[in-house]
């Protein structure tokens, strides 16, 4: 048996060794199989390249850690050179008077090393230039605070002072020239110091100017010796001409001082006692206003009993209402010129009862202003005569000749006018309720109506003798005059555009008031000759109320 | 130890395409047909062969010339990459006990002689895994059992048994299929 597996195994491992070597394809993996494994075992082995990336990134953090230990070791050696160099600053500030002092011996310093350096130049070593480097910017960077910190502790708050005090006396309203003066002078030295500061900048500028140059110089040699050194060298040479190159020798005066130091001007005495004011804009107004104008009758007559005039209409207080639009402007503050156009009217009704004389032949009522020995009827409004033919007198039932006759009618007065107004007004007060007063002129247009109506006769103590005549006797007028009035009120800012005023006013018209000779007729008996150019006097008051837009 | 080999070996360490593709080619058809015999199928010999060829050129660096040939070592690391794939997709139905007929089939070089290398191959692989995996290893490739027993994780014992197995159901196919 064992014979027989060893055969077996033999006889197998011949069988396989056999297939080994054949060319038959069922031996061999396919093309796709083949491809796939070629190209997989030479493709570079992605652990390997996982594992070298990760050996580079490892490296790259070791070398990041490293340099900002470094980094942090060199900017924590910065803060400590700054601070010293803050401390020493401090110290010089500190002594302000010796500022001067300072200024000049750091410029003699700063000539010293600038001739110390141009002699060393031909032996000059590395270190030395930087020292003088540093030396150089440490001196500057002093200067340069010490000038800054005079200037703004000094000149700007004393100037703030003065300013202060300027404020101060103006709000306070002191009209002491001699203080004034005072602060004058005070602000006059502040510019001279000023002007002693700009005059040190000048001079330090022209220092650093010089040094700018011999820097320039030195940087020049140093190109000389980057050329002739060796490679090392050059390279040294190379970082320490970029450090000197790269500082930049700023002036000793900041250029702070170029900002000019705001000295204030003091107030001229016109703005301070206020004499100058400020212009103010033009204002407009419209309103509307409403109100009560009040004229006395002037002499209206008629006959009572025949032969007589016994009833005189005179100074009765006549009341109109008074409707009118405004506008106004104000050139200057609390002056105002206004105008405008009112309109209003008034009446006066009466009724009147005669007495005369009945007679038959006298069978009309005849006109004319007077009355003959025919009339019955006769009213005189003052501008002319109405008059009234009655004729149903002539047929007066039981009247005879002789009797006495009573004779009822009534008048009525209507007066319209327009007027226009220029008046000026002031209001005083700054606060929203104002006082007003007020004076201008006007131009008025009054028409007047007077008429007859309502007749009525009868014998005296008897009854009526049915004698009625309605027929208006119509007169109608006109007349144009000037005038002038004057009022006090008051003037309310109800908001920013709406103003309420109130006015109380008195009027004087320039009216023709005389009495002319009336027409005469013929026929009249007691003839009253003459004839009013007005209804109404010559005076008059205004209660108004008006409501204003501003703009 | 061939000097080619060796050389192509170094180079092919250092990453050296020419090197790889010439030492593959050189050893294709041996790791393939070892792959045949291991696997149920020339598909499934396929992806054996493609995961031992590529576990061969990773560990490349760890093929040591003093401990064996180069020939050995790939047989290894191929025999264990068919081992990985079968326990990931066959290992259930491995050492599957079959019925065996009672005659023992006698091998004479007269019969095992008309079988053609081919036709061994298929048979082989018509076995079940385990049966197959210890033929091979045992009567192929030469393994002791103990080695063969902590390969697959399992005892001696049933090495021995699974050999024994594999050989009568190796025969009685022989049968059947070649003396009839």
């Amino acid at each position: 048996m064992g014979n027989k597996n060893n055969n077996l195994e033999d006889f197998l491992r011949r069988k396989f060794s056999e297939i080994e070597d054949s060319d038959e394809a069922w031996t061999k993996p396919n093309l796709t199989v083949r491809n796939a494994v070629l190209d997989e075992i030479t493709t570079p082995n992605k652990k390997r390249k996982k594992a070298g990336l990760f050996f580079l990134l490892l490296l790259g953090a070791l070398m990041s850690v490293v340099l900002f230990e470094f980094f942090k070791e060199k900017q924590a050696t910065a803060k400590i050179d700054f601070h010293r160099k803050e401390i020493k600053r401090e110290a010089e500030v500190l002594d302000k008077t010796s500022i001067k002092r300072e200024l000049s011996s750091a410029t003699k310093k700063m000539i010293e090393d600038n001739i110390e350096r141009v002699e060393a130049t031909t032996e000059f070593s590395k270190d030395k230039l930087l020292e003088r480097n540093t030396l150089l910017r440490t001196v500057i960077q002093n200067q340069n605070d010490i000038i800054t910190q005079l200037k703004k502790e000094n000149l700007v708050a004393q100037n703030n002072s003065v300013e202060n005090e300027l404020v101060k006396e103006v709000s306070l309203g002191d009209e002491s020239t001699e203080k004034f003066q005072n602060l004058l002078e005070a602000n006059h030295q502040l510019k001279i110091e000023q002007n002693k500061l700009e005059f040190l900048n000048k001079e330090q500028r022209k220092e650093i100017e010089t040094l700018s140059q011999e820097k320039e110089l030195l940087l020049d040699r140093l190109d000389a010796q980057i050329l002739a050194s060796n490679s090392k060298e050059r390279y040294e040479t190379t970082t320490i001409k970029n450090e000197i190159a790269f500082e930049t020798i700023k002036p000793l005066v900041a250029d702070e001082l170029d900002e000019k130091v705001v000295v204030v001007e003091p107030v001229t005495l016109e703005e301070d006692f206020g004499l100058d004011q400020p212009k103010k804009k033009i204002e407009f107004e419209v309103g509307y206003q409403l109100g009560f104008r009040g004229r006395m009758t002037e002499v209206i007559e008629y006959a009572e009993q025949q032969g007589t005039i016994t009833n005189r209409v005179k100074d009765k207080f006549l009341v109109s209402h008074v409707h009118g639009l405004n506008i106004g402007i104000s050139p200057v503050k609390n002056f105002w010129i206004k105008t405008g156009a009112h309109v209003g009217n008034m009446n006066l009704h009466q009724k009147h009862a005669i007495k005369f004389i009945y007679d038959a032949n006298r069978t009309s009522v005849v006109t004319s202003g007077a009355y003959n020995e025919d009339i019955n009827d006769l009213s005189r409004s003052g501008i002319s005569t109405l008059e009234t033919n009655i004729g149903a007198l002539a047929n007066a039932q039981g009247a005879v000749n002789g009797d006495e006759l009573d004779l009822n009618f009534q008048t009525n007065l209507v007066l319209t006018y327009l007027q226009i107004p220029l008046e000026f007004n002031y209001l005083y007060g700054k606060k929203k309720l104002q006082a007003l007063f007020q004076v201008g002129g006007q131009w008025n247009l009054l028409n007047y109506q007077y008429y007859m109506h309502g007749f009525g006769t009868k014998i005296d103590n008897q009854s009526n003798m049915s004698l009625t005549d309605n027929v208006d006797l119509p007169e109608k007028s006109s007349v144009q005059y000037w005038g002038l009035h004057a009022g006090v009120g008051l003037n309310y800012h109800i908001s920013k555009h709406f103003v309420l005023q109130g006015l109380l006013s008195y009027e004087y018209y320039f009216q023709y008031n005389g009495l002319n000779p009336a027409p005469s007729n013929g026929n009249q008996i007691h003839a009253i000759n003459y004839k009013e150019a007005s209804p109404v006097s010559n005076m008059g008051f205004g209660l108004k109320l008006g409501l204003n837009y501003r703009f | 130890m061939d000097k080619g080999i060796d050389a192509l070996i170094k180079k092919a360490r250092k990453g050296n395409k020419a090197a790889v593709q010439k030492l593959y080619t050189q050893f294709e058809q041996k790791w393939f047909c070892l792959c045949l015999r291991y696997a149920h199928n020339k598909s499934e010999a396929e992806d054996i062969f493609q995961e031992g060829v590529a576990k061969i050129f990773q560990n490349l660096e760890k093929f040591d010339t003093e401990k064996g040939s180069f020939q050995s070592w790939t047989n290894k690391v191929i025999i264990n990459a068919a081992l990985k794939y079968l326990k990931k997709y066959q290992w259930q139905q491995s050492f599957t006990d079959l019925e065996l007929t009672e005659d023992p089939v006698a091998w004479s070089s007269d019969i095992l002689g008309e079988i053609t290398a081919k036709e061994l191959i298929n048979v082989i692989q018509q076995l079940p895994s385990g049966y197959r995996v210890v033929f091979n290893m045992r009567e192929i490739e030469g393994y002791a059992h103990k080695e063969i027993a902590e390969a697959l994780n399992i005892s001696v014992g049933t090495s021995k048994s699974q050999l024994s197995k594999a050989k009568k159901v190796l025969q009685e196919k022989i049968k059947v299929l070649f003396l009839k």
